[in-house]
């Protein structure tokens, strides 16, 4: 379904990603773990078109992406809860999750994925038409994965959606993934609190300044001695 | 007259004055809005709109008051038209002189803005000579009070004045509608917001900000042409005295916020012509930057402007 | 050698002119007035990064005190007094810098772009308030107490202005004593902006160009630190309006426009903001477009167009076009060269400054050791030691803050022994970061008794307190990002360190040595730190984990006795993490120093802290130690979660 091949991207003269391959299966939860720096953004943002790769494929269902503007990638199918939430502000809960459609036709479709949303999310119903700004961290999570549901994508990307939640919300908030993904979306997941995000997911990737340096299923990867060592803090 | 017929009169000047400042100002509160560029040239985009209206009634060949079914095709023509030209020139001038530096620091921009205001000016100075430009009176002035009404009174209210509220507030609602109902509106805003999230949304940023200077280009033209008809004059350095008025009523209102350029459009209007009539023409410039100022320190994100909080 | 040829050039350069007789001597005189007047403006655009689009103002008060008290116009109580021209140019200066503050006082709780627009009004009314007060008459009810008076001579402003006076130098029509005068004065202010620059006033503007907040944290006062950089500013400008008024022997109104502003700021970026060799280039290059190519690129046109039979040509006059040339160089320029033309290249701002290639990972970085604790810190906290009773260093009590309707903090108390690590924890906007806030100064809180080594912290600004011994980090990062590693150490040290203007400038034994230790500091902390070897990167390049040390090292620099971390290990890895939280220890067994920390990973704080306080809506719901935290009902409920004790059990398994 996404595939990409070898991926060089650089921030002016740094280089974020140094030949990276990853690939995602339909239906499938695939995390992407790594400390901070490593590319996991920029694996995103790379996928998304919002840098672009020097060198290397990005394709997706048989396009090439590398090439694509961003509206363009997304109007593919492909939507992103972004690192940071990052709401608009000044938009109520309905503009923000309106927003979210912005590159669909239907308004039936949009009415029905609205109805989805709150059920998922009872809390954005009641917030409906609160200002994005003015909610609380959690909200803000659940309404950055509202909105990107809303574009009905075939792939969902999620950036760091546990960052700086309560150990309680991170939980709800996996579940609601895991939901998610047996409804029927494709799910890359970046995630730093690696424990949760292999929990979850089928098969993971980690990444080291910019490569991939092990791939393998979830519960395989919670057993490896690099994972462990590292990323889940065991000695 | 009386005191009251004074203040009744200086009033409708002021809101006329303030209407035509609101339009300029509306430009430049999108434009900040969108890309944070205190757009320089926007001022004189007016004044060349001005100009440019000139050249579209000469084109079509009129030169006295339009009457019967010429002011009803006509003049919407001419709107037309002369929105469209300053829309494109608009359109250019970013294409140009700002979207190249989009990535770059703040103050890049805003130096080419100053550049391409220069250019504006020159080519103005150029095309219709240093002396004052005579604008035909192509709107019929009546004197409402008097020749409809048959009331003897002191104060001067025309058709020109109608024409104002006529032009400017239908445009404000339009402009209203659609920024809040409109796919692009709402694009425009949310790329206000968070341009990079806004891209991940699916929305097109740089045909956005195309979009912003258009509609800005679109209302300064309609401003020049309404100013043309009113006071009947064009000079081609107005466009920075205008410039500054508007902008300092986009500031006033609180930059970014249409509302408040609208408002500090008008408020902006008024205390220039009361100013004018009270205290004395030449102190105007002085006394509207003063209340600019302290309006400033005491709501420092201007009258309808939000506070950006600081969150450490 | 390059220098050195440089001055010879100028030296030579008014008689190789003459010799060749080109008359561009008075142009270039002009201009150099110009660069003055850019070199003030550089410090507030481009040290303190305060957008100024009024600055003729200033230029216009120096301009008019030397005007006034040298040749006080017919009519003034001044008339007949004229003083003396070298004494009339520090009276200028000082009359400016004067100014500078008092109009300047009021914009300085408005920000950005708020602040540009209010100088540009400043720009606008001194104008006209000088062209009105050259007639001013004053009628109430058809008494007149005054009439008729000129304080400014108006429209037709002042004319003549006096001379200098200089034995055997003739200050008359000849422009080369005018360019010696101006050279001298301005090469001494480039000597002085220079030491200016590189010492801690300078450290502290650029600190407040890159972030307000974060300077007001880390010990910079913003409000003193703009207020200078007006002031020193504004003198320039006094210095050079007065060598304005006495070279034109005349001034009016009209030369102190809106446009100078305009042109002066053009100057400052388009030589590239900041850099002095910039603002120089800058300033020559546009006096010398305006002022000699223009037209005598006329006269080149014509003679092509003569030589060639083009009517068109041979009749033209470039200098109609003078404005749109100028306006094109301008968008030529900055397409080409977006930084100026003397500026650094800054790598173009990628929102991804997160996204580094530095092998943070495969290359761990030591653990802090005992030996490396910087010898000066530990002497400077060794008081602390002493501090035997059980008097708590931070004691907080029944603190209030209330946003709108939301409460934001609700009666919250909250004591910090000394030597202390204590933790605070809580769901999202459980009011943990406006708890942080309000002991730092940053917000006010609406109740509630805040008091550090038993005085009251209440109403004072951020950086007091900081003064008064509490430093901070931020939850997302707030590095000064395009300032080195080392001069972010040094902006910690400000308000340990004492040097003032005139001591930044004449650089006395005392400052010197001041400056050196500061130094030798700084790099002492950052090796402690383990970011050793890395003083001249420019911060934002560094990667993640680097950034957070040294923002740990910039609150260490200023000597505190308590550290508020918010999220420390927030995005760290647990190898990092578990670097980071060994740094904390020590910093506490060695230094006594206490700590109060902000915390999501529970293995840190449980690991570490003495107590905890959880919050949850405002509310202090537990106050206890970690052991009793994990089994408290109403934690596990609101924060921990069920699934905590499961996963506190799978971390342990396996050790």
């Amino acid at each position: 379904m996404l595939e990409l091949a070898d991926v060089h991207t650089y921030y002016g003269n740094i280089r974020a990603l140094r030949g990276l391959s990853l690939s995602v299966q339909p239906g499938e939860i695939v995390t992407l773990i790594g400390a901070n720096g490593a590319g996991k953004t920029t694996t995103l943002r790379t996928i998304l078109g919002t840098v672009r790769p020097r060198r290397g494929t990005v394709s997706f269902n048989g396009h090439r992406l590398d090439t694509l503007a961003t509206d363009r990638i997304v109007r593919l199918g492909i939507a992103q809860s972004p690192e940071g939430r990052r709401i608009f502000p000044r938009m109520t809960v309905l503009e923000n999750l309106e927003l979210g459609a912005f590159a669909r036709p239907d308004r039936d479709g949009i009415a029905r994925d609205l109805e989805r949303v709150f059920t998922l999310f009872p809390r954005l119903r009641e917030r409906v038409a609160q200002k994005g700004g003015t909610l609380s961290g959690g909200e803000q999570q659940m309404l950055a994965i509202g909105r990107a549901l809303m574009a009905r994508p075939n792939l969902l990307l999620l950036d760091e959606p546990s960052m700086g939640l309560s150990p309680i919300l991170v939980e709800t908030i996996f579940r609601i993934v895991q939901d998610i993904n047996r409804q029927g979306t494709t799910i890359l997941l970046v995630e730093q609190n690696a424990r949760m995000a292999l929990r979850v997911a089928h098969r993971g990737y980690v990444i080291q300044t910019g490569r991939i340096v092990l791939h393998d299923a979830a519960a395989d990867l919670l057993r490896s001695d690099l994972v462990r060592k590292r990323y889940l803090g065991e000695k | 007259m009386t005191w009251w017929e004074v203040l009744v009169q200086q009033t409708i000047n002021g809101l006329t004055r303030g209407a035509v400042f609101a339009l300029i100002a509306l430009g430049y509160t999108m434009v900040y809005g969108i890309i944070e560029l205190i757009n320089f040239a926007h001022g004189d985009v007016f004044m060349l709109g001005l100009f440019i209206s000139l050249a579209w009634f000469t084109l079509l060949g009129v030169t006295t008051p339009l009457t019967g079914w010429q002011l009803v095709t006509l003049l919407p023509l001419v709107f037309l038209l002369t929105m469209l030209t300053t829309a494109a020139l608009n359109v250019a001038i970013d294409r140009v002189a700002y979207r190249p530096l989009r990535r770059s620091t703040r103050l890049a921009p805003l130096i080419t803005a100053i550049g391409v205001s220069f250019m504006l000016e020159n080519a103005a100075l150029l095309w219709m000579g240093p002396a004052p430009i005579a604008y035909p009176d192509v709107f019929p002035s009546v004197e409402i009070l008097r020749e409809w009404f048959g009331l003897d009174s002191a104060i001067f209210v025309t058709t020109k004045d109608v024409l104002v509220v006529c032009a400017t507030v239908p445009l404000m609602l339009a402009l209203h509608y659609f920024v809040t109902r409109t796919r692009w509106g709402k694009a425009m805003r949310a790329t206000a917001q968070d341009r990079e999230t806004a891209q991940a949304m699916g929305i097109n940023v740089e045909r956005t900000i195309l979009v912003t200077f258009f509609v800005g280009g679109a209302l300064a033209g309609a401003a020049g042409l309404i100013q043309g008809m009113y006071y009947n004059i064009g000079q081609w350095w107005m466009g920075y005295q205008a410039g500054l008025r508007a902008f300092t009523a986009a500031v006033l209102g609180g930059i970014g916020s249409m509302g408040g350029a609208a408002l500090g459009g008008l408020v902006i209007g008024l205390l220039s012509a009361w100013s004018d009539q009270y205290i004395s023409a030449r102190w105007t410039n002085a006394i509207v930057f003063s209340i600019l100022i302290l309006v400033l320190v005491f709501r420092p994100h201007g009258l309808l402007g939000e506070r950006a909080a600081d969150k450490a | 050698m390059g220098r050195a040829a440089l001055v010879v050039g100028l030296l030579l350069y008014p008689f190789v002119d003459r010799a060749v007789g080109l008359q561009t001597v008075h142009a270039v005189s002009d201009g150099m007035i110009y660069v003055l007047l850019a070199l003030g403006l550089n410090i507030v655009v481009g040290y303190a990064g305060l957008l100024d689009l009024g600055y003729a103002a200033f230029f216009a008060i120096g301009a008019y005190t030397m005007g006034l008290l040298n040749s006080p116009v017919l009519g003034s109580p001044l008339y007949g007094h004229p003083w003396s021209f070298w004494l009339c140019i520090w009276v200028a200066a000082a009359v400016s810098a004067l100014l500078g503050l008092a109009i300047d006082a009021p914009t300085l709780r408005v920000r950005g772009d708020y602040l540009a627009i209010i100088t540009l009004g400043f720009g606008e009314i001194i104008p006209v308030a000088i062209r009105n007060l050259g007639d001013i008459t004053v009628e109430i009810g058809g008494w007149r107490p005054i009439e008729r008076l000129n304080l400014t001579g108006g429209e037709n402003g002042v004319n003549p202005v006096g001379r200098p006076y200089l034995p055997g130098v003739p200050f008359e029509t000849d422009p080369v004593p005018w360019y010696f005068l101006i050279l001298v004065i301005g090469a001494a202010s480039l000597w002085a902006m220079n030491r200016l620059r590189d010492s801690r006033l300078g450290r502290a503007w650029m600190a407040i160009r890159e972030d307000e907040t974060a300077a007001d944290c880390t010990g910079v006062n913003p409000v003193s630190t703009k207020l200078l950089a007006f002031a020193l500013g504004a003198s320039f400008s006094g210095f050079a309006g007065s060598i304005y008024a006495a070279k034109l022997q005349a001034i009016t109104p009209g030369a102190f426009e809106f446009q100078v502003s305009i042109m002066l700021l053009c100057m400052v970026v388009l030589g590239g903001a900041g850099s002095l060799k910039g603002v120089v280039l800058g300033g020559m290059l546009i006096t010398v477009f305006d002022r000699i190519v223009l037209s005598q690129s006329t006269f080149l046109v014509r003679w092509v167009g003569r030589t060639a039979g083009v009517q068109a040509l041979a009749s033209s006059d470039l200098t109609l076009w003078r404005w749109f040339f100028f306006g094109l160089g301008l968008v030529l320029v900055m397409l080409l060269r977006p930084q100026g033309l003397a500026g650094s290249r800054v790598s173009p701002v990628a929102a991804g400054a997160d996204e580094t290639d530095d092998p943070i990972v495969s290359e761990p970085s030591p653990s802090p050791r005992v030996e490396a604790v910087p010898g000066w810190l530990r002497e400077r906290m060794a008081p602390g030691v002493a501090a035997p009773e059980a008097a708590p260093l931070l004691d907080v009590r029944g603190v209030t803050k209330r946003f709108g309707g939301v409460v934001a903090l609700n009666e919250v108390d909250l004591v910090v022994p000394p030597g202390a690590i204590i933790g605070l924890i809580g769901p999202n906007g459980a009011g943990k970061t406006t708890f942080f806030n309000v002991v730092t100064g940053l917000t006010r809180p609406d109740g509630g008794r805040i008091t550090f080594e038993g005085a009251s912290l209440v109403g004072l600004r951020p950086n007091a307190i900081v003064a008064r011994g509490i430093a901070r980090t931020f939850q997302s990062i707030r590095l000064f990002p395009y300032m080195t590693v080392l001069e972010n150490v040094l902006v910690g040290e400000h308000c340990r360190l004492a040097a003032t203007v005139v001591g930044a400038v004449l650089r006395p034994p005392s400052v010197r040595a001041e400056e050196s230790r500061a130094r030798e500091r700084g790099r002492a902390l950052l090796a402690f730190v383990g970011l050793g070897g890395k003083e001249d990167d420019i911060a934002r390049n560094l990667p993640y984990g680097d950034q957070r040390r040294l923002e740990i090292a910039r609150a260490l620099a200023t000597e505190p006795r308590l550290l508020l971390l918010d999220e420390p290990t927030a995005g760290m890895n647990p190898r990092e993490t578990e670097i980071l939280t060994d740094l904390i220890g020590l910093l506490r067994r060695e230094l006594s120093l206490s700590v109060l920390l902000i915390e999501h990973d529970m293995q840190v704080v449980m690991r570490i802290s003495d107590r905890i306080t959880v919050l949850d809506y405002g509310t202090r719901i537990a106050e206890a130690t970690p052991a009793e935290i994990q089994r408290h009902p109403r934690v596990i409920e609101a924060y921990l979660g069920t699934g905590y004790e499961q996963e506190l059990a799978a971390r342990s398994s396996p050790r």
